[in-house]
């Protein structure tokens, strides 16, 4: 069990109530390990990776990503979903994409749908939801304005079975 | 929708829609992968589906990899 404290910085409470939970994240096309017959087209050289800031949001059943993140990253669509949230329910993209932890050593998640949602504000790109907070330990300790993280280990990570996540 | 414009997967959605009832007699749970009029197959994880489908048509182009389930879910953000 490996624990990741944050933020990286002097921990501040207020901060942390104002602003939340938020860490940087890089987002890529899916990373794709497993042997191939047909030829692959993206060369891994080629591939690219964004780094931005990212929101634990525990009202979240998927992660999110904005319309301009998955667009900058050039992520493909793999289905249509129907997202309910404040501002009503929309019919969004499902994309697949790679998350991974630069400043951290937690396991690269090599494939997951991500949905495509306007975020208010220009402080978070992203929400990681509970399809990948199901993989930790998430402590929020509002009173000395820090949180971590604790993952078991680093096997890599691919999408989980669907079914509890809604 | 954001970068989802109407026209991608138009025509895998609307196959999946008019074979939705009788997928979901044989394959209800599983994830099915088309690329326009193309059935690839049915996968029981969504990886697997994603895979395959990687493995045949390359990873540069859109392709449905869709849940047969008889209601689509319905994703929260709170």
């Amino acid at each position: 069990m490996t624990k990741h404290y944050f933020p990286p910085r002097r921990p501040d409470p207020k901060d942390l109530e104002k602003f939340g939970p938020r860490f940087e994240i890089e987002v890529g096309p899916p990373i794709i390990r497993k042997e191939l017959h047909a030829p692959i087209s993206s060369h891994p050289g080629t591939q690219r990776f964004y780094r931005m800031p990212a929101l634990i949001d525990t009202g979240a059943g998927r992660t999110v990503l904005t319309p301009e993140a998955i667009q900058k990253v050039g992520l493909l669509l793999v289905d249509y979903t129907t997202l309910s949230r404040a501002g009503g329910i929309d019919k969004v993209g499902a994309h697949v994409a790679s998350i991974q932890f630069p400043r951290y050593k937690l396991a690269t998640i090599e494939v997951i749908q991500v949905l495509c949602c306007e975020l208010p504000g220009e402080l978070f790109q992203c929400l990681i939801g509970r399809d990948i907070l199901s993989r930790w330990l998430l402590t929020y300790n509002g009173k000395t304005g820090e949180w971590s993280i604790d993952e078991e280990d680093l096997a890599v990570w691919v999408e989980p079975p669907e079914g509890m996540l809604t | 929708m954001g970068t989802a414009a109407p026209s991608r997967l138009t025509v895998e959605t609307e196959l999946y829609e008019t074979h939705k009832a009788e997928w979901l007699q044989s394959h209800r749970d599983q994830f099915v992968v088309v690329k326009g009029t193309d059935l690839l197959g049915f996968f029981v994880e969504f990886h697997d589906a994603y895979y395959a489908g990687v493995e045949k048509y390359g990873i540069n182009t859109d392709f449905l990899v869709k849940r047969v389930v008889p209601q689509e879910p319905v994703f929260v953000v709170f």
